[in-house]
């Protein structure tokens, strides 16, 4: 989960992604904030760029699965001050200007923030689940019966493939070599 | 040294190195499974131009001992890349299948033996590259899960 994306989006952005979770198009997102569909466009467009992901459908599950996490929530309004502050630059270019105080507790902020995400619970999903990471920085939150399988799944799915390649190369092999010889 | 080996040992030590420097817990330590497995290797393997005409016993326990290890390892972090690594180790040990067929072909069981160490040592190298991108990016990247102790759906808690 990119946590500095999600401080980074807007709180009409938010809007716009909670209520396009709730599958509402652009229209009726319009109507409802009564803004134009173009500017519902614009903000989901600002929403999926601070993500960095292609659909807006995914920053929605993103933004709607970090503001289930309680400890993320929790955290969430200090980071997005800091991001909001400008202060998203890396801890070196701080340094590199010479901290005053505002910088030294935006620092401490991002610190704890970033502390917090990182001892976040992980959330388990039910079902067997997919063994890819999704979208943003998806950790592995597959359940301990679904780490237990797909090992031994991805092996026959491995095995199958590999297997069905070397079959199709041999076969292709044998028609080219028959071809050959009834043309030579 | 033919054209494998070299593309072998340079992913060997450079995917090893790169995984031991600049990698997180998951990636260090399988880089440390690897180095103790090449050496467990190096120490049973039969020497030419007797290797890989019957089953080697001695290998075949080095990689199931790396399957085992690797099994955990999937089984207890928070990323993804170790349950394609046991896939691939499990391939491995599959591999030594081949001696038991009628006409072993030494060549054979041998390629099919060390292939998937090439596609293993290049995955490590991506999946710690990708912990790099995380770092940089949120400045934390957890590695190991908590407990399963939360192991029920969230919709259910």
């Amino acid at each position: 989960m990119d946590a500095l994306g999600i401080a980074r989006l807007t709180e009409a952005q938010r809007v716009a992604l909670r209520l396009f979770m709730e599958r509402k198009t652009a229209k009726q997102i319009a109507l409802e904030l009564g803004i134009t569909p173009k500017a519902v466009e614009l903000r989901l467009k600002g929403a999926r760029e601070a993500l960095g992901v292609a659909s807006s459908a995914e920053a929605a599950r993103i933004l709607a699965a970090a503001e289930q996490n309680p400890t993320f929530r929790e955290t969430l309004g200090g980071l997005t001050e800091v991001v909001r502050g400008g202060l998203s630059r890396s801890d070196s270019v701080i340094e590199s200007e010479g901290e005053g105080p505002r910088q030294a507790e935006n620092r401490k902020v991002l610190s704890e923030a970033r502390a917090a995400f990182a001892h976040q619970p992980t959330r388990f999903q039910p079902g067997l689940g997919w063994p890819f990471p999704p979208a943003g920085d998806g950790r592995n939150e597959l359940n301990l019966g679904a780490r237990l399988l797909w090992p031994f799944l991805a092996i026959c799915g491995i095995g199958v493939s590999v297997g069905t390649l070397v079959i199709c190369g041999s076969l292709l092999s044998i028609a080219y070599a028959t071809i050959y010889k009834m043309l030579h | 040294m033919p054209w494998y080996s070299i593309l072998f040992y340079a992913l060997l030590f450079g995917g090893l190195g790169y995984a031991l420097i600049r990698g997180g817990a998951p990636e260090r330590l399988f880089a440390l499974m690897c180095v103790a497995g090449f050496v467990a290797t190096l120490l049973v393997e039969t020497p030419q131009p007797h290797a890989f005409r019957h089953v080697e016993f001695g290998i075949f326990f080095v990689d199931l001992a790396m399957f085992c290890a690797l099994f955990v390892l999937s089984v207890f972090s928070t990323r993804f890349w170790p349950i394609w690594m046991t896939a691939m180790q499990g391939l491995t040990v599959l591999a030594h299948v081949m001696a038991l067929m009628p006409e072993p072909s030494p060549f054979g069981y041998q390629a099919m033996e060390e292939f998937w160490s090439y596609l293993q040592l290049m995955l490590l190298i991506v999946a710690t590259w990708r912990h790099r991108q995380r770092l940089a990016r949120n400045g934390t990247d957890p590695s190991w899960t908590t407990s399963f102790a939360r192991s029920v759906p969230p919709n259910r808690r």
